[in-house]
């Protein structure tokens, strides 16, 4: 209903609300729905008879309900729902209130729109923040990214460089020790073949083989004015076994024929450890009970303490 | 007792007489004697020992004549135990130089002389026991 009153011509609407019907016809409605007379249509005739007389400025909605019936408390609702429906205050506008109309209209507009506006461009602005924002990040996104990518290269170019340097030192370092051990191969072999050429020599000399004419040193060893060195080995064996193991061992550098006589083994069947004890390590004992392991048929220890009984049982 | 061997140095034509105990002492030798009178016989020269050794060792033997025959040495046993000490006749008597000294030891060696050998070895070992090997190549 109100819908189709929206749209009523205004000459209607001004005619209904300069005779305030709708009033009247809702202060009907509301005697109605409160008595609910016998005879409604009587009591409507009553009650238009009544606003025949009376003044329409001051007819209520409840001005045909009994005084004892009306609510206490009258709300401050002056307007009438029926008025309000059928919008009489809605009087057709004046071209002033247009224009103003208009302008508060444009206003609002134009209003809404630098809004609209100002939010956009703020709105831009941030965005615009933001992508500098974002830029600056992806660009340092973009130096790590890149500055990580050259660190691994790196990484990776400095392993195989390391790997390259440990091959290279390897392989130097086996050549170093092939070359060393050629040279030291070598060595060996020159003092191997001098040695076996001394030892040659020695035994040639021990056969008698080499007489003291051709001396290769050039120089005579005195030995031929050794007067025990010329005895026969019995008899200079008789001086020797009077000797402690600390004389034998010195006689035995003295030159080439006391250490021959040193050698015999009649002078070894016998090994007084104990006559020497300071002198004695296990060393030495070890090496000459090595040496005259074949001839010893006696042995003296006694006090003989740095010798210990572990390294002969090592040697075993 | 009456000489029964004449032998003389390589070195000097002095003879010298030797009777049958001192004769008795040279093991080697002596066999070559036998119980003959030697007396009226050519003097045998001794190729090692030169006259004035052989008197150093006819001096020995006559001041030892009465020692007891010694015992052959064993290789067993310690040379200590087999040799006795020096005594002061012979240590007045082995007071020489070292040429003298080995020239007895030859000397010793050839004749065939246990007790003088014995001896003579020992002192040559006493001197060099205690020394230095560079010690012992200068003395020998």
């Amino acid at each position: 209903m109100a819908a189709s009153l929206k749209g009523i011509d205004p000459d209607l609407k001004t005619y209904l609300h300069k005779n305030r019907l709708p009033d009247i016809y809702e202060a009907l409605l509301t005697g109605l729905a409160i008595h609910c007379p016998e005879d409604p249509f009587q009591y409507m005739i009553d009650c238009l008879s009544c606003v025949q007389h009376l003044d329409y400025g001051i007819l209520q909605w409840d001005a045909f309900v009994m005084e004892n019936l009306r609510p206490a408390h009258k709300s401050a609702v002056v307007e009438s729902a029926l008025a309000h429906l059928f919008n009489f205050d809605d009087s057709q506008p004046t071209p002033e209130m247009v224009m103003k109309a208009y302008s508060h209209y444009n206003r609002g507009m134009k209003k809404l729109c630098f809004d609209a506006w100002m939010r956009y461009h703020i709105h831009k602005r941030r965005k615009k923040i933001e992508s500098e924002r974002k830029l600056i990040k992806a660009a340092t996104h973009y130096a790590h990214r890149k500055m990580r990518l050259t660190l691994h290269r790196w990484i990776v170019w400095k392993d195989f460089r390391l790997g390259r340097q440990s091959m290279a030192h390897n392989i130097i370092e086996n050549v170093f020790h092939k070359s060393v051990t050629s040279v030291i191969f070598g060595a060996w072999y020159q003092v191997t073949l001098d040695a076996r050429q001394t030892r040659e020599y020695f035994e040639k000399l021990g056969r008698g083989e080499i007489t003291d004419d051709d001396d290769p040193f050039g120089r005579s060893t005195g030995e031929a004015r050794d007067d025990i060195a010329a005895m026969d080995r019995e008899d200079s064996c008789l001086i020797f076994r009077h000797l402690n193991l600390i004389d034998l061992s010195r006689c035995a550098c003295v030159c080439r024929a006391w250490k021959e006589i040193t050698e015999i083994p009649s002078l070894w069947r016998r090994i007084n450890f104990s006559a020497v004890q300071k002198s004695v390590t296990d060393k030495i004992a070890c090496r000459l009970l090595m040496k005259s392991r074949s001839y010893v048929s006696y042995l003296n220890l006694r006090a003989v303490h740095s010798v210990s009984w572990g390294h002969f049982q090592g040697r075993q | 007792m009456a000489t029964i061997a004449q032998l003389k140095g390589w070195d000097s034509e002095e003879v010298f007489n030797v009777d049958g105990e001192i004769l008795n002492q040279f093991s080697s030798i002596k066999e070559l004697f036998g119980n003959a009178d030697a007396s009226n016989s050519e003097p045998l020269s001794l190729p090692n020992v030169s006259a004035a050794t052989f008197q150093k060792v006819i001096e020995w033997c006559k001041h030892h004549k009465d020692d007891p025959s010694l015992p052959p040495l064993k290789c067993n046993k310690a040379i200590s135990e087999q040799i006795k000490d020096v005594s002061d006749w012979d240590r007045e008597f082995l007071h020489v130089d070292q040429k003298t000294l080995c020239e007895l030891i030859l000397a010793a060696g050839y004749l065939g002389i246990d007790g003088l050998f014995r001896l003579t070895c020992k002192t040559v070992a006493d001197m060099i026991s205690g020394t230095t090997s560079d010690e012992n190549n200068f003395q020998h």
